[in-house]
């Protein structure tokens, strides 16, 4: 498992489940996002001994668009790691929960 | 990271968040149900910044986690910030180094010991400032439950108008660090369950400052009882209206330099001046400061 994805902001309409699909993708150990403003419209799940890397803090911004589903009525949040996860890394991006409500997670 | 164990986050910063900015949570109820995911969160934050959000760095039931070079800001404040550090229900091996968080929150570090008690939580070479008009304190730790081992060292916690630093039921210690209050510096007292505290500081020291126009009492240092501080070296000043450098009982050792400016104990006192007042004795008994 040592494939890395590359996924650009404008990968298509619906960026959540773009990259949700490359990260539950069995063969790849790391999604790398481009630079750009990535708008999602749904939470990111991460599973477990899965990497989502930015191109630099100032570089790769993921915000919550205006109309953010909120998937749960116990917890939301942009980035979710999946439940009883471990092994999940994180970096190097700008996460803008854009004050989405009701209360939400970065 | 909710419900996950070993994780790493480096090198982001997370914004406008409502609710928590960052999030490690472990699964209390498997726990408590005897589940085979009952497992506390862990892992390692590094280099992470956070601003305008309502908790900044949440640990909820975590066994293990590293907090290096963190710092968090109230950001534009549209969102009010309630904490930027938040242990909670049963956390233990928490260590904050080389962080920061400054603004106009309520708290700086609010450490909830509740459900289970906390235990080993380490603050070192960190910065808290806390600038919010009313009753902000840099660090809180007044839970139904004890905390058992509060470590600082290298550290600063100031609050401008009111108490910097109040525990109780707090066992551990601080070296070489810095309390600041508008009211008080430091507060030690009980937990909720009325757990005394034990709290050792060394090489520190304290400073309560109000405009001494106020006519607001001001206390350096305030002790419920004999045994809940002890205080060895370092400094202990009042500068307000009226100063009391130590109110209640603690212990304070004669290498500690007591300062009450204007008032009371040193009615000479210059700021900056090297006219200071050592005290040779222990645990002073000085009347309750009128607020």
């Amino acid at each position: 498992m040592t494939n890395i994805v590359h996924i650009s902001a404008n990968a298509g309409p619906n960026l959540a489940a773009i990259i949700n699909a490359a990260l539950a993708e069995p063969n790849v150990s790391t999604v790398i996002l481009e630079p750009g403003l990535f708008l999602i419209e749904s939470p990111i799940f991460v599973p477990s001994n899965k990497t989502l890397m930015g191109s630099g803090r100032n570089d790769t911004i993921i915000r919550a668009d205006s109309d953010f589903a909120i998937p749960s009525a116990q917890f939301n949040a942009v980035i979710m790691s999946e439940e009883h996860s471990s092994g999940i890394t994180l970096s190097d991006f700008t996460v803008d929960a854009a004050k989405i409500s009701p209360a939400a997670c970065g | 990271m909710r419900f996950s164990a070993d994780f790493d986050i480096a090198r982001i910063d997370v914004m406008n968040a409502t609710g928590y900015a960052n999030y490690a949570a472990g699964n209390l109820g498997a726990f408590f149900n005897g589940g085979p995911t009952g497992v506390p969160a862990s892992g390692r934050y590094e280099d992470v910044n956070t601003y305008n959000s309502q908790v900044h760095f949440e640990q909820f039931f975590a066994d293990g986690i590293t907090l290096t070079n963190v710092h968090a800001r109230d950001g534009d404040g549209d969102i009010p910030t309630e904490a930027y550090f938040h242990p909670i229900v049963g956390s233990r091996n928490i260590t904050y180094e080389n962080s920061s968080a400054i603004g106009r929150a309520f708290l700086g570090f609010s450490l909830i010991s509740s459900v289970l008690p906390l235990e080993n939580i380490q603050i070192i070479n960190t910065h808290i400032e806390i600038m919010d008009p009313s009753t902000g304190s840099a660090l809180i730790s007044l839970g139904s439950l004890p905390v058992n081992g509060l470590f600082i060292q290298d550290s600063s916690f100031i609050a401008y108008n009111y108490i910097a630093f109040r525990i109780g039921g707090v066992s551990g210690t601080a070296t070489n660090s810095y309390f600041q209050g508008g009211l008080f510096a430091l507060e030690v007292t009980t937990s909720g369950n009325g757990t005394p505290s034990d709290f050792d500081v060394t090489d520190s020291d304290a400073l309560a400052v109000r405009d001494g126009t106020s006519g607001v009492g001001v206390a350096g240092v305030h002790s419920d009882q004999a045994g809940y501080l002890s205080w060895t070296g370092g400094s202990i000043e009042a500068r307000g209206g009226l100063n009391f450098p130590v109110s209640g009982t603690a212990t304070i050792s004669p290498t500690t330099q007591l300062i009450g400016s204007g008032h009371d104990l040193i009615l000479t006192y210059t700021e900056g001046s090297s006219d200071l007042k050592l005290f040779a004795t222990t645990d002073f008994g000085l009347a309750g400061m009128p607020i």
